[in-house]
This record gives structure tokens, sequence and C-alpha cells, in this order.
């Protein structure tokens, strides 16, 4: 698969059976997954959206790789606008090589929680739930873009919200988390 | 003599295949409430991945339950920091990037609490259940719960349980078609005997966010309410009220009117139409959330639930004045 793709995915510019194709392999393929976790770190780290718990010293390096680069200070772009792109030309850079091999290790953290088991696990297909996606055990899920509401005007998206937020409080006969897990998802329309 | 002998085979398939039938929806209904109880009553610490669309989330999870009481925190680990913190009273929802902060009050008894024994008696009527063997998920053995719906009105569910504690560690939530439109993988889980004070505390609650009230119940002013007065003409077989209050808000009543049917949640929220407020009108999706508005007189009808589009539309438009 050309890398572009998941550039593309990244930044929403791939649709349809495109984007379909994408995410199936992204469940079948290991290294697909990795490169996929590398962009959005160091997509996270290129906008300032590193949390504290990965730590600020990545975003450092990052921006440290990128002034090395000058190839890229000419990008522009809207915030988030082609920022797989960017991503991804910052990865393949030779001098952030090294970044896809620290990025698990910020995770650690400093309550000794491994959170980079957790997501360069993911990534490299080391942690059970890995091998089910790896094993196309997960079903694609319905292709949509972003999570925030669709149809809705911006001035009613907060009071939707809102409501979204009430309702969670009632809504968790099954499983507590799940309503939760969808507000703190939510992003906002673009 | 022939229709006997084939009434009698009829009969022993039948019978073999009827109390597996019902011995499958009673071990389905055992894992449900274990899920719940598990959830609520362990202490654990994890890292989930939340899937919607092309979307993915990585979540990380600290729950605490002991004398203190329930307190759960919710940290989003990629894109714009994002916390939710529960405690036994409220549900703050912090978004750094939008530079918001929903709180709302949560109900003092659940209306779980009690009745989701009464509102399962009849859940066999609306799902079929299926009980088996699961792949292991975050490392651990699991059971998988397929839960499928007779009708269009409701979604589908896959899940896998732990085997040792019961926690949740996989959920699809699936669409009429079996694809599945939202789904949670737990990568990480620990169990743990306490978690510090300082883990369940949000460094994101700082001043200069923008307070968004709470809608509905949380709302309300202690003590000031009433009958409701709206009423929901149709739901969708199986679906019972759980709870409705009304309440005084500042601009006038509102109402909050609570369904399910043992799996599936909706709610209506009646509220007056502020002036300056623009109106929702129409139908918003988002992943497995359904939501529709509609104006009626001066007020605002919103039906909002992990339920399709069908159903919260329909659900509104039956909704009629007092």
């Amino acid at each position: 698969m050309k890398k572009h793709y998941l550039s593309e995915l990244m930044d929403d510019a791939l649709q349809g059976d495109e984007a379909r194709d994408v995410l199936g392999r992204l469940g079948r393929e290991p290294e697909l997954l990795r490169q996929w976790e590398r962009y959005h770190l160091i997509s996270d780290a290129l906008s300032n959206h590193l949390t504290p718990y990965v730590g600020r010293e990545l975003q450092s390096r990052v921006q440290v790789a990128i002034e090395k680069e000058p190839h890229y200070l000419g990008v522009h772009r809207r915030p988030w606008t082609g920022m797989g792109r960017l991503a991804a030309g910052v990865g393949l850079a030779a001098s952030l090589v090294g970044v896809a091999v620290i990025g698990g290790q910020w995770f650690k953290g400093g309550d000794g929680f491994d959170m980079g088991t957790t997501v360069a696990g993911l990534a490299a297909g080391n942690t059970q739930s890995a091998t089910v996606v790896a094993r196309g055990e997960v079903r694609p899920v319905t292709t949509t873009n972003g999570m925030y509401w669709k149809q809705v005007e911006p001035s009613v998206e907060t009071r939707l919200n809102g409501f979204l937020v009430s309702h969670s409080t009632y809504a968790d006969s099954m499983s507590p988390m799940r309503p939760y897990a969808r507000v703190i998802s939510y992003h906002g329309a673009p | 003599m022939k229709g006997a002998w084939v009434s009698a085979v009829f009969l022993s398939c039948w019978i073999p295949l009827a109390d597996c039938l019902a011995g499958q929806k009673a071990e389905a209904m055992s894992l449900l409430e274990g899920i719940g109880e598990s959830a609520r009553e362990l202490t654990y610490d994890g890292v989930f991945i939340y899937r919607q669309g092309n979307d993915i989330e990585t979540v990380r999870i600290i729950h605490r339950a002991d004398e203190r009481g329930e307190r759960e925190r919710l940290i989003s680990l990629s894109g714009a920091p994002r916390e939710v913190v529960r405690t036994d009273l409220h549900v703050t929802c912090v978004n750094s990037s939008r530079r918001s902060v929903f709180v709302e009050a949560l109900p003092l008894q659940s209306p779980w609490s009690g009745v989701s024994n009464l509102a399962r008696r009849d859940i066999g009527d609306h799902y079929h259940f299926s009980v088996g063997p699961g792949e292991r998920v975050a490392g651990r053995k699991t059971t998988r719960l397929v839960i499928s719906p007779r009708d269009a009105y409701r979604y589908g569910y896959a899940l896998w349980i732990d085997h040792e504690s019961g926690l949740l560690l996989r959920s699809d939530l699936m669409g009429k078609d079996g694809e599945v439109l939202e789904q949670m993988l737990y990568t990480q889980i620990r169990l743990a005997d306490d978690i510090p004070d300082h883990l369940l505390d949000s460094p994101l609650l700082t001043d200069g966010y923008t307070v968004h009230e709470p809608v509905g119940d949380g709302a309300a002013k202690p003590g000031v309410r009433r009958e409701p007065q709206w009423r929901i003409r149709w739901v969708p077989d199986g679906f019972r009220s759980h709870q409705v209050i009304a309440t005084e808000q500042p601009e006038g009543w509102s109402e909050h009117h609570l369904y399910s049917d043992g799996i599936a949640t909706f709610s209506v929220y009646v509220e007056p139409l502020v002036q300056g407020n623009e109106p929702y009108e129409g139908l918003s999706t988002m992943g497995a959330l359904s939501a529709f508005g509609r104006v009626a007189g001066a007020n605002q009808l919103v039906v909002v639930g992990e339920v399709p589009s069908a159903t919260v539309t329909r659900v509104g438009d039956s909704v009629s004045a007092p």
C-alpha cells in the first residue's frame, strides 16, 4: 500500500471504498497499524495536542526535527488540515526515525502505568487486542467522518451536547463507561 | 398414528431446543447484570480504544470504588486534551480545545437500581441471545455474548466479557445489516486494590472555561417539581418508562422522560424555547447515537438515545402537548 493513503486517511481526504480498504488493511497489517500510530503521535506533537501524560520532551524533539528539515517549514496549512501529510513527511524523515521507537516510551506515565504498551502495543501487534485486529476479526466500522453531530447547525451543537451529557448520566444500564466514551471522543464539527 | 409420531419427534426436538434457548437467555441476563455491577464496584485502571467511523480514540479509564463511593476519570490520550470526571454526585466533562466544561448532576438513585430485572423480564421478546467462548481481549479470557434485535427499532451488540472480573472488555454495536457502528476495545486493564486520589483529579479544570448549565434534571431547583404534562404516545414494544421528571427552570417548566428496554435507552426532553436560541429541528446522528428535534408551540422537544434514527423520529413525532 502506498503510504500516502494513510496520510490522506488522517486528513479525511479518503472516502468510500478507498477509506474502507485502508481501514480493513489497518485491521490486518500490524506494520501499517504501527505506521498509523506513528503518524498520529507526530501529528499530535506538531499541533501541540500531546497530553501531559505523554510528556513534553517528545514534542520538543519533533519540533527540533522539523527545524532540521527546512523542507517542512514551508508547508502552509490551516490547523489540522494536511496534518497527516505533514506527519507522514516528518515520519519518513531520517532524523525522526527514532520517534517511532521512543514514542511508546513517552506514554509511560508518572504513576507507573505503562501506556506505551497500550498505544505502541496496538501498533506493534504485541497485545492480544492487536492480534484480534490483525486477524481481521474486528469488522470495519461503518465509515463516517469525525465524531460530531451530523446535520446540525453550530448554534445548536452546544445545546445538543448538553442533552447528550444529560442522557449519558442515565444511559449506563449495561456499560457505564460507554456513554462517556462518546462524550470524551466528541471533537466538534470541523 | 403417523401424526402422533410426528408430534412426538417434533416435541422431542423442540423441548431441548426451548430449554437451550431459555438457558442462553438466563445466562445472558446473568452476564448483563454482572457487567454493570463489575464496572461500578471494581477498582481498575485501563486503556481502551473507541472507534466510530474513521476515528479512533484512545482513552485511559481510572475507576475507584470503595467506602468513599465511586469515582472515575476518563482521559483522552490523543488530540486536544479532554477529560470526564464522574463521582457519585456529578459528572464533569472538560474539552480544552473548546475551553468548555459541562457539569451535570447525577441522579441520587440510579434509575437502574431495582428495576433492571423488571425491565429485562420480557427482554427475550425483543432480542435473541447467544453465549459462547470469546477470543482473549487485553490478554484476558472472555465469554462472548451476542445480542441481536428482533426489530429495526434497536441495535445489536456483541460483547466480550472478562471471565475473571465480569468487566466488559470489548463491545461492538451493530446496525441493522450487521455493520459495526461503534466499537470499544480494552487494550490493557489492571485490577487494583486502590487508586491514589491524585490520579482521579483532572488538571484540566482551570479558570477561563465556559461552563454550560446542566439540562434536564441537573437544572432542577430542589423541591420544585410537578406531574409531567407531556405525553409520549408511541415507543417501540418493550421500552418502558423508567423515569419522568418535570422541573422548573428559570425559563419555565421542563420535562425529562427516560425509556429503556433493558439494553438500549433514549430520553425525551421538553424545554421552553428560549428567545434568541435557534430551534433545533430535524434528525442528527453521531455513530450509534441519534437525536431528533422539533418545536411544539413555545417548546423545544428533543429525543436522544442509542437507538436507530427511525426510533427517535417516530417517538418524537408521537409526543403531544398537554
